[in-house]
């Protein structure tokens, strides 16, 4: 059995890899949001950085202290991070190749 | 100084950041309760690593990049922003959370005798070379394209 700590975290780094793919999307096809956040930190990619890493200490503080400890193990959460590194990292490839 | 220079120590420590993952995986493949301690200094090593390619490279990237990005555009080889550096500034993040989670995992569970959280380390380890090559790659598309920006010279 995996520590919650690692359940917790392990879920919430899955989460936040596909919401970092999906914000890339998002910021660059709606103005408003990239001057939002280029105005917050004077640069969208480092409020985009403070972004993910807060979503994921927020998510991951909160996931490991629900009791979701027994439904996960290794493998299924190495397939879960697994998925959403394929997926993340194709939506930004995809957004980039589309846009040009 | 020329101030591409200081990219230099962003590019050291990502490779450091391999190497080092490179170096969990191969103790995790070989986990025993005598190379506990090793496995959790190179779980650190690499999460400090790629936090230091992280905050280096950012800076760099924030204050020096667009005069850069300006020759880039402007030389033959535009893609090495279009494409290259608009995909490693963001495929950089999912390597940086799982940089943050490695060191979570390998101090919070026994790998020895645990197969599922071994199992676990084993995969996000491997994520993380193959992003951490990825970048490297990214970032030489990037420097040829400023090269053939600045005469191809």
């Amino acid at each position: 059995m995996l520590d919650k700590r690692t359940v917790g975290f392990g879920l919430s780094a899955a989460i936040v890899i596909i919401f970092n793919g999906l914000l890339v999307i998002v910021k660059e096809t709606y103005q408003p949001l990239f001057k939002f956040m280029a105005g917050l930190t004077g640069h969208h990619w480092t409020t985009h950085g403070i972004f993910d890493i807060l979503l994921f200490l927020i998510l991951g503080f909160l996931f490991s202290n629900s009791n979701w400890q027994n439904k996960f193990d290794g493998a299924k959460l190495a397939n879960y991070l697994i998925s959403s590194s394929i997926i993340g990292v194709l939506l930004i490839i995809g957004f980039r190749l589309v846009e040009g | 100084m020329n101030i591409s220079f200081l990219t230099m120590p962003h590019v050291v420590f990502g490779v450091w950041g391999i190497i080092v993952t490179v170096w969990l995986l191969v103790e995790v493949l070989n986990a025993s309760e005598k190379n506990l301690r090793r496995m959790k200094i190179s779980s650190a090593l690499a999460a400090v690593f790629n936090w230091l390619a992280y905050i280096l490279g950012g800076w760099w990237y924030v204050k020096f990049y667009a005069l850069d990005k300006a020759k880039i555009l402007k030389g033959p080889f535009p893609a090495a922003h279009d494409i290259f550096m608009e995909t490693k500034e963001h495929v950089f993040f999912i390597l940086l959370i799982l940089a943050t989670f490695l060191p979570i995992l390998v101090y919070g569970n026994r790998l020895w005798e645990n197969k599922s959280a071994r199992k676990l380390a084993i995969v996000v380890a491997v994520l993380m070379i193959i992003l951490g090559f990825g970048m490297e790659g990214a970032g030489s598309f990037i420097t040829q394209g400023l090269r053939l920006g600045l005469g191809g010279k």
